[in-house]
Protein backbone atom coordinates (compact mmCIF):
# COMPACT_ATOMS: atom_id res chain seq x y z
CA UNK A 1 0.00 0.00 0.00
CA UNK A 2 2.59 2.29 0.85
CA UNK A 3 4.76 1.52 -2.29
CA UNK A 4 1.23 1.76 -3.91
CA UNK A 5 1.21 5.50 -2.64
CA UNK A 6 4.59 6.22 -3.48
CA UNK A 7 3.92 5.30 -7.46
CA UNK A 8 0.77 7.53 -7.24
CA UNK A 9 3.04 10.49 -6.02
CA UNK A 10 5.67 9.74 -8.64
CA UNK A 11 3.29 10.36 -11.46
CA UNK A 12 2.10 13.22 -9.53
CA UNK A 13 5.34 14.61 -9.16
CA UNK A 14 6.20 14.94 -12.59
CA UNK A 15 2.75 16.35 -13.75
CA UNK A 16 4.13 19.06 -11.55
CA UNK A 17 8.03 18.78 -12.81
CA UNK A 18 7.76 17.98 -16.44
CA UNK A 19 5.32 20.43 -18.11
CA UNK A 20 6.93 23.85 -17.20
CA UNK A 21 7.02 26.76 -19.51
CA UNK A 22 10.30 25.06 -21.71
CA UNK A 23 8.04 22.70 -22.63
CA UNK A 24 5.05 24.50 -23.24
CA UNK A 25 6.30 27.06 -24.71
CA UNK A 26 8.68 25.03 -27.58
CA UNK A 27 5.68 22.73 -28.21
CA UNK A 28 3.19 25.09 -28.47
CA UNK A 29 5.62 27.04 -31.13
CA UNK A 30 6.68 23.98 -32.92
CA UNK A 31 2.79 23.25 -33.09
CA UNK A 32 2.14 26.57 -34.60
CA UNK A 33 4.97 25.90 -37.18
CA UNK A 34 4.88 23.04 -37.99
CA UNK A 35 1.40 20.81 -37.26
CA UNK A 36 2.20 17.59 -35.76
CA UNK A 37 5.47 17.00 -37.56
CA UNK A 38 7.43 17.66 -34.46
CA UNK A 39 5.78 15.19 -31.69
CA UNK A 40 9.10 12.62 -32.59
CA UNK A 41 11.08 15.44 -30.70
CA UNK A 42 8.72 14.92 -27.86
CA UNK A 43 8.79 11.15 -27.89
CA UNK A 44 12.66 10.74 -27.61
CA UNK A 45 13.08 13.37 -25.28
CA UNK A 46 10.74 11.50 -22.89
CA UNK A 47 12.21 8.69 -23.57
CA UNK A 48 15.20 9.89 -23.16
CA UNK A 49 14.57 11.20 -19.70
CA UNK A 50 12.28 8.04 -18.77
CA UNK A 51 15.64 6.28 -18.70
CA UNK A 52 17.52 8.90 -16.60
CA UNK A 53 15.01 9.75 -14.28
CA UNK A 54 15.26 5.91 -13.69
CA UNK A 55 19.33 6.35 -13.56
CA UNK A 56 18.87 9.30 -10.60
CA UNK A 57 16.55 7.01 -8.69
CA UNK A 58 18.86 4.34 -8.38
CA UNK A 59 22.14 5.93 -8.16
CA UNK A 60 20.53 7.14 -4.94
CA UNK A 61 18.37 4.05 -3.96
CA UNK A 62 21.79 1.93 -4.06
CA UNK A 63 24.59 4.15 -3.25
CA UNK A 64 22.83 6.70 -0.51
CA UNK A 65 24.59 9.38 -2.85
CA UNK A 66 23.07 12.02 -4.69
CA UNK A 67 24.42 12.66 -8.72
CA UNK A 68 26.30 15.92 -7.57
CA UNK A 69 27.83 14.35 -4.51
CA UNK A 70 28.51 11.16 -6.56
CA UNK A 71 30.34 13.05 -9.26
CA UNK A 72 32.79 14.51 -7.46
CA UNK A 73 33.78 11.47 -5.29
CA UNK A 74 33.76 9.99 -9.36
CA UNK A 75 35.93 12.44 -11.29
CA UNK A 76 37.28 14.79 -9.10
CA UNK A 77 36.97 18.35 -8.02
CA UNK A 78 38.67 19.92 -11.50
CA UNK A 79 36.19 17.81 -13.41
CA UNK A 80 32.99 18.14 -11.35
CA UNK A 81 33.75 22.58 -11.93
CA UNK A 82 32.87 22.39 -15.51
CA UNK A 83 29.04 20.49 -15.20
CA UNK A 84 28.68 22.49 -12.08
CA UNK A 85 29.67 26.05 -13.62
CA UNK A 86 27.60 25.31 -17.29
CA UNK A 87 24.78 23.79 -14.78
CA UNK A 88 24.49 26.68 -12.60
CA UNK A 89 24.65 29.72 -15.49
CA UNK A 90 22.00 27.69 -17.95
CA UNK A 91 19.83 27.31 -14.47
CA UNK A 92 19.88 30.76 -14.05
CA UNK A 93 18.98 31.44 -17.27
CA UNK A 94 15.80 28.59 -17.23
CA UNK A 95 14.83 29.93 -13.89
CA UNK A 96 14.58 33.12 -15.60
CA UNK A 97 11.78 31.74 -18.13
CA UNK A 98 10.09 30.38 -15.50
CA UNK A 99 9.48 33.26 -13.63
CA UNK A 100 8.82 34.74 -16.88
CA UNK A 101 5.89 32.66 -17.23
CA UNK A 102 4.67 32.89 -13.70
CA UNK A 103 4.52 36.96 -14.68
CA UNK A 104 3.00 36.34 -17.49
CA UNK A 105 0.40 34.56 -15.86
CA UNK A 106 -0.26 36.93 -13.38
CA UNK A 107 -0.68 39.47 -16.41
CA UNK A 108 -3.16 37.80 -17.84
CA UNK A 109 -5.22 37.44 -15.18
CA UNK A 110 -4.43 41.10 -13.74
CA UNK A 111 -3.57 42.99 -16.82
CA UNK A 112 -0.42 44.71 -15.09
CA UNK A 113 2.60 44.34 -16.81
CA UNK A 114 5.14 41.34 -16.50
CA UNK A 115 8.44 42.88 -15.45
CA UNK A 116 6.66 44.28 -12.22
CA UNK A 117 5.91 40.27 -11.06
CA UNK A 118 9.57 39.34 -10.93
CA UNK A 119 9.94 39.94 -7.60
CA UNK A 120 6.85 39.12 -6.40
CA UNK A 121 6.87 35.67 -7.54
CA UNK A 122 10.44 35.04 -7.01
CA UNK A 123 9.68 35.94 -3.32
CA UNK A 124 7.07 34.04 -3.11
CA UNK A 125 8.99 31.28 -4.28
CA UNK A 126 11.51 32.22 -1.49
CA UNK A 127 8.95 32.20 1.04
CA UNK A 128 7.88 28.63 0.02
CA UNK A 129 11.84 27.77 0.51
CA UNK A 130 12.37 29.46 3.55
CA UNK A 131 9.26 27.95 5.41
CA UNK A 132 8.43 24.65 4.02
CA UNK A 133 9.74 21.49 3.90
CA UNK A 134 10.63 19.12 1.07
CA UNK A 135 7.70 17.19 1.14
CA UNK A 136 5.54 20.68 0.82
CA UNK A 137 7.71 21.58 -2.17
CA UNK A 138 7.17 18.43 -3.76
CA UNK A 139 3.08 17.41 -3.01
CA UNK A 140 2.53 21.40 -3.51
CA UNK A 141 3.74 21.92 -6.47
CA UNK A 142 2.52 17.99 -8.14
CA UNK A 143 -1.54 19.00 -6.91
CA UNK A 144 -1.50 22.03 -8.06
CA UNK A 145 0.07 20.78 -11.10
CA UNK A 146 -2.34 18.65 -11.84
CA UNK A 147 -4.37 21.70 -13.37
CA UNK A 148 -1.81 21.24 -16.59
CA UNK A 149 -4.53 18.14 -17.66
CA UNK A 150 -6.59 20.53 -18.90
CA UNK A 151 -4.26 20.33 -22.38
CA UNK A 152 -5.22 16.99 -22.63
CA UNK A 153 -8.97 17.98 -22.22
CA UNK A 154 -8.83 20.43 -25.09
CA UNK A 155 -6.89 18.13 -26.97
CA UNK A 156 -9.18 15.36 -27.14
CA UNK A 157 -12.18 18.00 -27.43
CA UNK A 158 -10.21 19.07 -30.81
CA UNK A 159 -10.93 15.31 -31.87
CA UNK A 160 -7.39 15.28 -33.84
CA UNK A 161 -6.68 12.64 -36.63
CA UNK A 162 -4.88 10.55 -34.11
CA UNK A 163 -3.64 8.21 -37.24
CA UNK A 164 -1.48 11.15 -38.30
CA UNK A 165 -0.40 12.09 -34.93
CA UNK A 166 0.46 8.33 -34.12
CA UNK A 167 3.02 9.34 -37.06
CA UNK A 168 4.45 11.80 -36.97
CA UNK A 169 5.91 9.99 -33.34
CA UNK A 170 8.34 8.69 -36.08
CA UNK A 171 10.79 11.72 -37.25
CA UNK A 172 10.87 12.86 -40.95
CA UNK A 173 12.21 15.49 -42.95
CA UNK A 174 11.26 18.80 -43.08
CA UNK A 175 9.15 20.42 -45.72
CA UNK A 176 10.21 23.94 -45.29
CA UNK A 177 12.31 26.33 -42.91
CA UNK A 178 14.80 22.90 -42.60
CA UNK A 179 16.97 25.78 -40.03
CA UNK A 180 13.73 26.45 -37.78
CA UNK A 181 12.48 23.44 -38.10
CA UNK A 182 15.91 21.91 -36.17
CA UNK A 183 16.18 24.57 -33.80
CA UNK A 184 12.81 23.75 -32.70
CA UNK A 185 13.44 19.99 -32.20
CA UNK A 186 16.61 20.66 -30.47
CA UNK A 187 14.52 22.87 -28.28
CA UNK A 188 12.35 20.45 -27.58
CA UNK A 189 14.56 17.35 -26.46
CA UNK A 190 16.15 20.13 -24.22
CA UNK A 191 13.15 21.78 -22.61
CA UNK A 192 12.10 17.48 -21.83
CA UNK A 193 15.37 16.57 -21.02
CA UNK A 194 16.21 18.75 -17.85
CA UNK A 195 19.38 17.60 -16.23
CA UNK A 196 18.22 19.84 -13.26
CA UNK A 197 15.39 17.58 -12.78
CA UNK A 198 17.88 14.86 -12.31
CA UNK A 199 20.00 16.51 -9.64
CA UNK A 200 16.58 17.17 -8.08
CA UNK A 201 15.04 13.76 -8.28
CA UNK A 202 18.23 12.07 -6.54
CA UNK A 203 18.43 14.27 -4.12
CA UNK A 204 14.63 13.97 -3.32
CA UNK A 205 15.51 10.20 -3.31
CA UNK A 206 18.36 10.56 -0.36
CA UNK A 207 16.23 13.19 1.10
CA UNK A 208 13.40 10.61 1.43
CA UNK A 209 15.79 7.43 2.40
CA UNK A 210 15.26 5.32 -0.84
CA UNK A 211 17.40 1.83 -0.24
CA UNK A 212 17.98 -0.80 -2.25
CA UNK A 213 14.34 -2.14 -2.45
CA UNK A 214 12.85 0.93 -3.80
CA UNK A 215 14.27 0.21 -7.17
CA UNK A 216 11.94 -1.56 -9.25
CA UNK A 217 9.32 1.09 -7.83
CA UNK A 218 11.28 3.88 -8.66
CA UNK A 219 11.66 1.99 -12.36
CA UNK A 220 7.92 1.99 -12.51
CA UNK A 221 7.51 5.56 -10.47
CA UNK A 222 9.89 7.12 -13.90
CA UNK A 223 7.96 5.50 -16.68
CA UNK A 224 4.41 6.32 -15.70
CA UNK A 225 5.50 9.76 -14.61
CA UNK A 226 7.92 11.13 -17.40
CA UNK A 227 5.63 9.22 -20.19
CA UNK A 228 2.60 11.53 -18.48
CA UNK A 229 4.28 14.56 -18.66
CA UNK A 230 4.94 13.43 -22.21
CA UNK A 231 1.67 13.19 -23.04
CA UNK A 232 0.65 16.67 -21.48
CA UNK A 233 3.74 18.31 -23.47
CA UNK A 234 2.01 16.25 -27.06
CA UNK A 235 -1.68 17.55 -25.78
CA UNK A 236 0.23 21.12 -25.95
CA UNK A 237 1.61 20.28 -29.03
CA UNK A 238 -1.30 19.48 -30.92
CA UNK A 239 -3.75 22.02 -29.03
CA UNK A 240 -1.26 24.57 -30.89
CA UNK A 241 -1.21 23.01 -34.45
CA UNK A 242 -5.56 22.56 -34.76
CA UNK A 243 -5.67 26.12 -33.09
CA UNK A 244 -3.10 27.96 -34.82
CA UNK A 245 -2.30 26.14 -37.96
CA UNK A 246 -5.93 26.79 -40.02
CA UNK A 247 -5.65 30.44 -38.55
CA UNK A 248 -2.45 31.40 -39.83
CA UNK A 249 -1.13 32.45 -36.48
CA UNK A 250 2.42 32.40 -35.93
CA UNK A 251 3.65 32.55 -32.52
CA UNK A 252 6.11 35.43 -32.06
CA UNK A 253 5.18 36.58 -28.65
CA UNK A 254 4.44 35.13 -25.62
CA UNK A 255 1.00 36.11 -25.08
CA UNK A 256 -0.36 34.94 -28.06
CA UNK A 257 0.36 31.41 -26.74
CA UNK A 258 -1.82 31.98 -24.30
CA UNK A 259 -5.05 31.96 -26.35
CA UNK A 260 -4.50 28.48 -27.52
CA UNK A 261 -7.81 27.20 -25.32
CA UNK A 262 -9.93 30.16 -25.79
CA UNK A 263 -11.38 28.69 -28.76
CA UNK A 264 -11.85 25.53 -27.25
CA UNK A 265 -13.00 26.50 -23.86
CA UNK A 266 -13.94 30.16 -24.09
CA UNK A 267 -13.33 32.45 -21.43
CA UNK A 268 -12.46 29.83 -19.00
CA UNK A 269 -10.12 28.63 -21.30
CA UNK A 270 -8.18 31.70 -20.99
CA UNK A 271 -8.19 31.19 -17.36
CA UNK A 272 -7.25 27.82 -17.28
CA UNK A 273 -4.11 28.41 -19.47
CA UNK A 274 -3.02 31.16 -16.96
CA UNK A 275 -3.50 29.16 -13.69
CA UNK A 276 -1.66 25.86 -15.79
CA UNK A 277 1.08 28.33 -16.48
CA UNK A 278 1.91 29.98 -13.44
CA UNK A 279 1.84 27.17 -11.20
CA UNK A 280 3.19 24.78 -13.33
CA UNK A 281 6.35 27.24 -14.09
CA UNK A 282 6.25 28.49 -9.96
CA UNK A 283 6.68 24.28 -8.97
CA UNK A 284 9.54 24.73 -12.15
CA UNK A 285 10.82 27.57 -10.43
CA UNK A 286 11.18 25.89 -6.62
CA UNK A 287 12.68 22.92 -8.36
CA UNK A 288 15.29 24.78 -10.15
CA UNK A 289 16.41 27.03 -7.13
CA UNK A 290 16.69 23.63 -5.09
CA UNK A 291 18.68 21.90 -7.63
CA UNK A 292 21.43 24.23 -8.00
CA UNK A 293 21.44 24.65 -3.92
CA UNK A 294 21.94 20.49 -4.02
CA UNK A 295 24.45 20.74 -6.84
CA UNK A 296 26.92 23.11 -5.12
CA UNK A 297 26.22 22.14 -1.41
CA UNK A 298 26.41 18.69 -2.47
CA UNK A 299 29.96 18.79 -4.03
CA UNK A 300 31.46 20.87 -1.71
CA UNK A 301 30.31 18.74 1.27
CA UNK A 302 28.04 21.55 2.81
CA UNK A 303 24.92 20.61 5.01
CA UNK A 304 22.09 20.35 2.41
CA UNK A 305 18.29 19.94 3.42
CA UNK A 306 15.25 21.58 2.34
CA UNK A 307 13.60 19.94 5.27
CA UNK A 308 16.43 22.07 7.67
CA UNK A 309 15.63 25.52 8.76
CA UNK A 310 17.92 27.85 7.04
CA UNK A 311 20.33 28.96 9.60
CA UNK A 312 20.88 25.62 10.02
CA UNK A 313 21.98 24.68 6.47
CA UNK A 314 23.16 28.39 5.83
CA UNK A 315 25.19 28.02 2.77
CA UNK A 316 22.57 25.84 0.99
CA UNK A 317 19.73 28.60 1.76
CA UNK A 318 22.23 31.30 0.76
CA UNK A 319 22.28 29.30 -2.94
CA UNK A 320 18.82 28.53 -3.48
CA UNK A 321 18.31 32.54 -2.59
CA UNK A 322 21.13 33.83 -5.05
CA UNK A 323 19.43 31.52 -7.89
CA UNK A 324 16.18 33.12 -7.33
CA UNK A 325 16.99 36.79 -6.56
CA UNK A 326 19.68 36.36 -10.39
CA UNK A 327 16.52 34.87 -11.77
CA UNK A 328 14.35 38.03 -10.82
CA UNK A 329 17.03 40.28 -11.77
CA UNK A 330 17.16 38.81 -15.28
CA UNK A 331 13.37 39.41 -16.03
CA UNK A 332 13.59 43.09 -14.87
CA UNK A 333 15.97 43.45 -17.16
CA UNK A 334 13.20 43.46 -19.60
CA UNK A 335 14.30 40.52 -22.37
CA UNK A 336 11.57 38.93 -24.21
CA UNK A 337 10.59 36.06 -22.28
CA UNK A 338 9.54 33.57 -25.53
CA UNK A 339 13.56 34.85 -26.71
CA UNK A 340 15.10 33.40 -23.65
CA UNK A 341 13.06 30.22 -22.91
CA UNK A 342 13.51 29.20 -26.48
CA UNK A 343 17.39 30.13 -26.25
CA UNK A 344 17.69 28.33 -22.74
CA UNK A 345 16.45 25.18 -24.00
CA UNK A 346 18.12 24.68 -27.15
CA UNK A 347 21.65 25.42 -24.92
CA UNK A 348 20.54 23.02 -22.74
CA UNK A 349 20.74 20.99 -25.95
CA UNK A 350 24.17 21.38 -26.42
CA UNK A 351 25.05 20.98 -22.67
CA UNK A 352 23.83 18.01 -21.97
CA UNK A 353 26.88 15.73 -22.95
CA UNK A 354 28.52 17.61 -20.30
CA UNK A 355 25.51 16.71 -17.74
CA UNK A 356 24.81 13.10 -19.09
CA UNK A 357 28.30 11.00 -20.80
CA UNK A 358 29.78 11.53 -16.77
CA UNK A 359 26.72 10.60 -15.20
CA UNK A 360 26.13 7.12 -17.70
CA UNK A 361 29.53 6.39 -16.31
CA UNK A 362 28.91 6.61 -12.68
CA UNK A 363 25.73 4.00 -13.65
CA UNK A 364 28.53 1.68 -15.12
CA UNK A 365 30.34 1.56 -11.99
CA UNK A 366 30.01 -1.02 -9.96
CA UNK A 367 31.56 0.88 -6.91
CA UNK A 368 28.39 3.14 -7.05
CA UNK A 369 25.24 1.17 -8.20
CA UNK A 370 26.63 -2.53 -7.09
CA UNK A 371 24.59 -5.14 -9.08
CA UNK A 372 22.56 -2.60 -10.62
CA UNK A 373 24.66 -1.13 -13.70
CA UNK A 374 22.73 0.16 -15.97
CA UNK A 375 22.03 -2.99 -19.35
CA UNK A 376 23.61 -1.86 -22.58
CA UNK A 377 20.00 -0.79 -24.17
CA UNK A 378 19.57 2.12 -21.63
CA UNK A 379 23.26 2.65 -22.16
CA UNK A 380 22.64 3.31 -26.05
CA UNK A 381 19.05 4.78 -26.15
CA UNK A 382 20.36 7.56 -23.58
CA UNK A 383 23.93 8.22 -25.56
CA UNK A 384 21.95 8.02 -29.17
CA UNK A 385 19.44 10.60 -28.01
CA UNK A 386 21.90 13.03 -26.19
CA UNK A 387 23.96 12.98 -29.24
CA UNK A 388 21.45 13.73 -31.64
CA UNK A 389 20.47 16.89 -29.37
CA UNK A 390 24.20 17.74 -29.14
CA UNK A 391 24.62 17.20 -32.92
CA UNK A 392 21.47 19.25 -33.49
CA UNK A 393 22.16 22.19 -31.12
CA UNK A 394 25.76 22.87 -32.60
CA UNK A 395 24.35 23.08 -35.85
CA UNK A 396 21.14 25.16 -35.20
CA UNK A 397 21.86 27.32 -32.68
CA UNK A 398 24.38 29.63 -34.26
CA UNK A 399 22.20 30.10 -37.29
CA UNK A 400 19.28 30.86 -35.18
CA UNK A 401 20.97 33.67 -33.67
CA UNK A 402 22.29 34.83 -36.94
CA UNK A 403 18.63 34.64 -38.22
CA UNK A 404 17.04 36.87 -35.26
CA UNK B 1 43.00 -2.56 4.43
CA UNK B 2 44.53 -1.20 0.97
CA UNK B 3 43.52 2.40 0.10
CA UNK B 4 44.07 4.19 -3.09
CA UNK B 5 44.75 7.62 -2.53
CA UNK B 6 42.48 9.46 -4.73
CA UNK B 7 39.75 6.64 -5.20
CA UNK B 8 39.41 6.41 -1.81
CA UNK B 9 39.91 9.72 0.06
CA UNK B 10 40.45 12.28 -2.37
CA UNK B 11 36.72 14.33 -2.94
CA UNK B 12 35.27 12.34 -0.05
CA UNK B 13 32.52 13.46 1.96
CA UNK B 14 33.95 14.58 5.80
CA UNK B 15 31.49 13.80 8.78
CA UNK B 16 32.18 14.78 12.52
CA UNK B 17 31.87 12.42 15.27
CA UNK B 18 27.89 13.02 15.14
CA UNK B 19 27.89 12.24 11.31
CA UNK B 20 26.81 16.09 10.52
CA UNK B 21 29.15 17.30 7.19
CA UNK B 22 32.27 19.19 7.78
CA UNK B 23 33.30 19.67 3.68
CA UNK B 24 34.75 17.29 1.56
CA UNK B 25 38.77 15.89 1.43
CA UNK B 26 40.18 18.58 -0.45
CA UNK B 27 43.74 17.90 -0.64
CA UNK B 28 45.89 14.97 1.17
CA UNK B 29 49.20 15.97 2.54
CA UNK B 30 51.75 13.65 2.85
CA UNK B 31 55.05 13.81 4.39
CA UNK B 32 58.61 11.66 3.29
CA UNK B 33 61.81 11.39 5.29
CA UNK B 34 64.89 9.42 4.19
CA UNK B 35 64.58 6.25 6.55
CA UNK B 36 60.60 5.58 6.86
CA UNK B 37 58.06 5.07 4.14
CA UNK B 38 55.83 8.12 3.01
CA UNK B 39 52.75 8.73 5.26
CA UNK B 40 49.65 10.67 4.81
CA UNK B 41 49.80 12.89 7.69
CA UNK B 42 46.82 15.67 7.10
CA UNK B 43 43.96 15.75 5.07
CA UNK B 44 43.27 19.35 3.63
CA UNK B 45 40.63 21.57 2.99
CA UNK B 46 39.47 24.81 2.07
CA UNK B 47 39.51 27.60 -1.13
CA UNK B 48 43.26 27.33 -1.55
CA UNK B 49 43.73 23.83 -1.63
CA UNK B 50 40.62 24.04 -4.29
CA UNK B 51 42.32 26.70 -6.28
CA UNK B 52 45.75 25.13 -6.54
CA UNK B 53 44.54 21.89 -8.16
CA UNK B 54 43.05 23.86 -11.04
CA UNK B 55 44.97 24.61 -13.89
CA UNK B 56 46.57 27.94 -14.81
CA UNK B 57 45.03 30.85 -15.49
CA UNK B 58 41.88 30.06 -12.90
CA UNK B 59 44.48 28.99 -10.38
CA UNK B 60 45.94 32.38 -10.25
CA UNK B 61 43.08 34.09 -10.42
CA UNK B 62 41.02 32.12 -7.40
CA UNK B 63 43.97 32.63 -4.87
CA UNK B 64 44.04 36.16 -5.34
CA UNK B 65 40.61 36.55 -4.90
CA UNK B 66 40.58 34.09 -2.10
CA UNK B 67 43.05 36.42 -1.03
CA UNK B 68 41.57 39.22 -0.84
CA UNK B 69 38.31 38.53 0.19
CA UNK B 70 38.61 36.51 3.49
CA UNK B 71 42.69 37.01 4.37
CA UNK B 72 42.29 34.81 7.33
CA UNK B 73 40.83 31.49 5.77
CA UNK B 74 43.37 31.88 3.04
CA UNK B 75 45.34 29.45 4.75
CA UNK B 76 43.81 25.73 4.09
CA UNK B 77 42.16 23.52 7.57
CA UNK B 78 44.12 20.34 8.09
CA UNK B 79 43.00 17.76 10.07
CA UNK B 80 45.42 14.78 11.52
CA UNK B 81 45.44 11.42 10.12
CA UNK B 82 45.39 9.65 13.12
CA UNK B 83 41.39 11.44 13.57
CA UNK B 84 39.68 9.38 11.09
CA UNK B 85 37.46 7.00 12.36
CA UNK B 86 35.83 5.54 9.44
CA UNK B 87 36.30 5.19 6.05
CA UNK B 88 34.11 4.18 3.23
CA UNK B 89 31.33 6.54 1.29
CA UNK B 90 31.47 9.21 4.17
CA UNK B 91 35.13 9.63 6.30
CA UNK B 92 34.39 9.96 10.06
CA UNK B 93 36.33 12.24 11.64
CA UNK B 94 36.97 12.40 15.24
CA UNK B 95 36.36 16.10 16.10
CA UNK B 96 33.87 18.63 17.33
CA UNK B 97 32.01 19.83 14.36
CA UNK B 98 30.56 22.29 15.86
CA UNK B 99 33.43 24.52 16.88
CA UNK B 100 35.82 23.26 13.92
CA UNK B 101 37.41 25.64 11.59
CA UNK B 102 36.47 23.67 8.77
CA UNK B 103 33.05 25.23 9.59
CA UNK B 104 33.95 28.60 9.89
CA UNK B 105 32.00 29.76 6.28
CA UNK B 106 29.17 27.81 7.31
CA UNK B 107 29.16 29.93 10.72
CA UNK B 108 30.23 33.11 9.04
CA UNK B 109 27.29 32.76 6.73
CA UNK B 110 24.48 31.63 9.21
CA UNK B 111 25.87 34.54 11.41
CA UNK B 112 26.30 37.31 8.76
CA UNK B 113 23.74 36.92 6.32
CA UNK B 114 21.14 33.95 7.24
CA UNK B 115 20.33 34.86 10.70
CA UNK B 116 19.67 38.59 10.23
CA UNK B 117 16.98 37.22 7.80
CA UNK B 118 13.45 36.89 9.26
CA UNK B 119 12.01 33.38 9.73
CA UNK B 120 15.61 31.74 9.72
Amino acid sequence: MKKLLEITLGIVTSIGGFLEVGSLATSAQAGAAFGFQLIWAIVLGTVCLIFLVEMSGRLAAVSKQTLAGAMRDRFGYPFFLVPLVAMSLLALLVMASELGGVCLSLQLVTGISFPWWAPVGAFAAWLLLWKGTFSVVEKGASLFGLVTIVFVIAAFRLHPDWTRAAHAALPSMPRHEAMRYWFFAVSILGASIAPYLLYFYSAGAVEDKWNETDVPVNRITATLGMSFGGVLAVAVLIVAALVFVPRGIRIERFDQIALMLTPIMGRWGFYLFAAALGIACFGAMLEIALSVAYLVAQGFGWKWSEDARPRDAARFSLVYTATLVGGALIVMMGVDPLAITLMSMALTGAFLPIAIVPFLILMNDSRFVGQHTNGWISNTVVCAIVGLAFVLAVVSIPLEVMGS
Amino acid sequence: MDIALVRDLLDKQLVDREGEPLGRVDGIVMSYSADAPPRITHLELGAQTLARRLPNPFRSILAWLGRRLSPRASEPYRIEAERIIQLGRVIKIDIDGARSAARETERWVRDHIISRIPGS
